[in-house]
C-alpha cells in the first residue's frame, strides 16, 4: 500500500466513516511496524490540535447591527420605489400632468443653475451653512462642502486635497439614533486607500467597489481617502439614512479657482 | 430551522417583509462568524465580513436559487466577503493581528494552540482552509460539507486529506510536533 493511501484510511478513521473493512486493514498496518504508527500519531496530533479550538460566540452586537442595517436598506428601497411608483403612476394615468411636472421640474433645475452660474449665492449658502473645523485633523486644502439634513440627523461633507493630492472625503455625522451613511465614487477613476472612523458606537463599513458603505449610531466622523488615476474628478456622492428619511448630495473635488483657495 | 421555514422565510423577506431576516441570522450568524474568523484570523475584521455577508445575501436575495441550500449561497458570499477583505488588508500593509482568543483566564497552551492552527490556516488555499474549517469548526458531516460547497462526497473526503497533510506540513515547519 502506498502511502497516500495510508494517509487516506487514517484519514478516514479519524474522520469516523471508515469500514469495517478499512478498519481491518489500518489494524493489520498499525501492528506491522513502527513507521506505520508513527504515521498515525502524525495525523492524529493534526486532528487533536483542530478539535481543541472551540466554537466562538458571534460578539451580541453582531445581530443588531445587521437588522439595523437589512431595515435601513428595507426603508430606503421602499422609499425609492413609493417616490417612483407615485412618479410612474402619474405620469401613466395622466400624461399632461407628467408633462407639467417635468416642466416644472425643469424650471427649478434651470433657476438654481443660473443662480449658482451667476454668483447669485455660492454652494454653501445652496446647501445651508458651510461648517468647518469639524473633521479629523485637517490638512491640504478645502475643495467643497454640503450639508445634508434629514429628521434626527445633520451631515457636514467635506472633500480635502491632500499635499499628495490625494482626497480626503469627511462626514461629520450628528444623529439622534441610528445612521447609514454611503460615500460613492467612480472606481474607474478613484481607488481607496485607507478609512477611518472616529467615536464609532459599534457600526460597521463596507468598502467596495465604487462605495464606502458605514452603518452606526449617534455621532461619528469618518474619513475616506481616496486617489485618483486621472485629472478628470468625477463628482462624489454622499447619502445618509435614517429611521426618518433619507437625503443625499454629492461633492465635488475639482473646483476651477483651485490655486486660490485657502491653505490650512 | 427547516428547509421549509428557511424558504418561508426568503419568500417573506423577498415580499418586504425586513423582519423575516432575523430567523435566517438566527440560524447561521454563529456557524458564519465562526467560518470568517477563521478565515481571517481577526475577531474584529470577522465581525465586519459576517455583517457584510448578511447584508448582501438581503440586498442580492432576488437571485438566489432556491432549488441550492440557503446556508450554500450564504456561505459562498461569506467566503467571498473574506476573500475580499484579505485583499484590502494585503494592500494595506501589515497589520497587527487580534488573535482570536478567550479569556485571559484560559491556559496558555490552548491560546498558543489557537494562534498557531490560525496563523498556519491562512497559508492554505481558500478550499483547503473551507473544508477544514467546515469540517473541524463547524462540525459538518462529509454529506453536509458537499452539499454546501456543491461538490461530490468524494471530493470533499479527497480534500480534506489533502489540507490536513498541508496544514500537518505547515504546523511541523513552525515546529510542532508534538499536541
Amino acid at each position: 500500500m502506498r502511502d497516500d493511501e495510508f494517509d487516506r484510511l487514517v484519514n478516514d478513521e479519524l474522520d469516523g466513516v471508515a469500514t469495517p473493512e478499512q478498519k481491518a486493514e489500518l489494524a493489520r498496518r498499525l501492528a506491522e511496524g513502527e513507521a506505520a504508527r508513527a504515521r498515525y500519531h502524525e495525523i492524529q496530533t493534526v486532528f487533536g490540535m483542530l478539535d481543541r479550538i472551540e466554537s466562538v460566540d458571534p460578539p451580541p452586537s453582531l445581530r443588531g447591527n445587521v437588522l439595523r442595517a437589512v431595515e435601513s436598506r428595507a426603508r430606503a428601497r421602499s422609499e425609492r420605489g413609493g417616490w417612483r411608483g407615485l412618479i410612474l403612476a402619474g405620469f401613466g394615468k395622466r400624461p399632461g400632468l407628467g408633462l407639467g411636472y417635468a416642466f416644472a421640474v425643469g424650471a427649478v433645475v434651470g433657476a438654481l443653475a443660473l443662480a449658482v452660474g451667476s454668483g447669485l449665492f455660492d454652494r454653501a449658502g445652496l446647501w445651508g451653512p458651510e461648517v468647518r473645523g469639524t473633521m479629523l485633523a485637517p490638512s491640504g486644502k478645502l475643495v467643497d462642502t454640503i450639508h445634508l439634513a434629514v429628521k434626527g440627523a445633520q451631515v457636514t461633507g467635506e472633500v480635502w486635497m491632500t499635499a499628495r493630492s490625494d482626497l480626503s472625503v469627511r462626514l461629520d455625522v450628528r444623529s439622534d439614533g441610528p445612521f447609514e451613511a454611503h460615500i460613492t465614487f467612480d472606481p474607474d477613476v478613484y481607488a481607496p486607500l485607507s478609512f477611518r472612523r472616529v467615536e464609532p458606537s459599534g457600526g460597521w463599513f463596507d468598502l467596495r467597489r465604487g462605495e464606502l458603505q458605514v452603518t452606526d449610531r449617534g455621532s461619528a466622523r469618518l474619513e475616506l481617502r481616496l486617489r485618483a488615476s486621472s485629472a478628470s474628478r468625477p463628482p462624489l456622492g454622499v447619502w445618509v439614512g435614517t429611521s426618518g428619511g433619507s437625503a443625499q448630495g454629492s461633492l465635488k473635488p475639482l473646483p476651477q479657482n483651485w490655486s486660490d483657495l485657502p491653505s490650512r | 430551522m427547516s428547509d421549509d421555514e428557511e424558504q418561508a422565510a426568503v419568500e417573506r423577506c423577498l415580499r418586504g417583509e425586513s423582519r423575516a431576516f432575523e430567523a435566517i441570522v438566527d440560524s447561521y450568524q454563529r456557524v458564519l462568524f465562526n467560518v470568517a474568523l477563521r478565515m481571517v484570523n481577526d475577531r474584529d475584521d470577522a465581525q465586519d465580513v459576517v455583517q457584510s455577508a448578511f447584508v448582501k445575501a438581503y440586498e442580492k436575495l432576488h437571485t438566489y436559487d432556491r432549488r441550492r441550500k440557503l446556508f450554500s449561497w450564504i456561505y459562498r458570499i461569506t467566503v467571498n466577503e473574506c476573500l475580499d477583505h484579505l485583499a484590502r488588508r494585503r494592500r494595506q500593509g501589515p497589520m497587527d493581528e487580534d488573535q482570536p482568543g478567550r479569556g485571559p483566564d484560559d491556559a496558555l497552551e490552548e491560546r498558543e494552540v489557537e494562534i498557531v492552527i490560525g496563523a498556519a490556516l491562512l497559508d492554505l488555499s481558500v478550499d483547503y482552509r473551507g473544508v477544514i474549517i467546515l469540517r473541524h469548526f463547524v462540525h459538518l458531516s462529509h454529506r453536509e460539507m458537499s452539499r454546501v460547497l456543491e461538490i461530490p462526497e468524494k471530493t470533499v473526503k479527497s480534500r480534506l486529506h489533502t489540507a490536513r497533510k498541508l496544514l500537518g506540513e505547515l504546523l511541523a515547519k513552525r515546529g510542532v510536533s508534538r499536541a
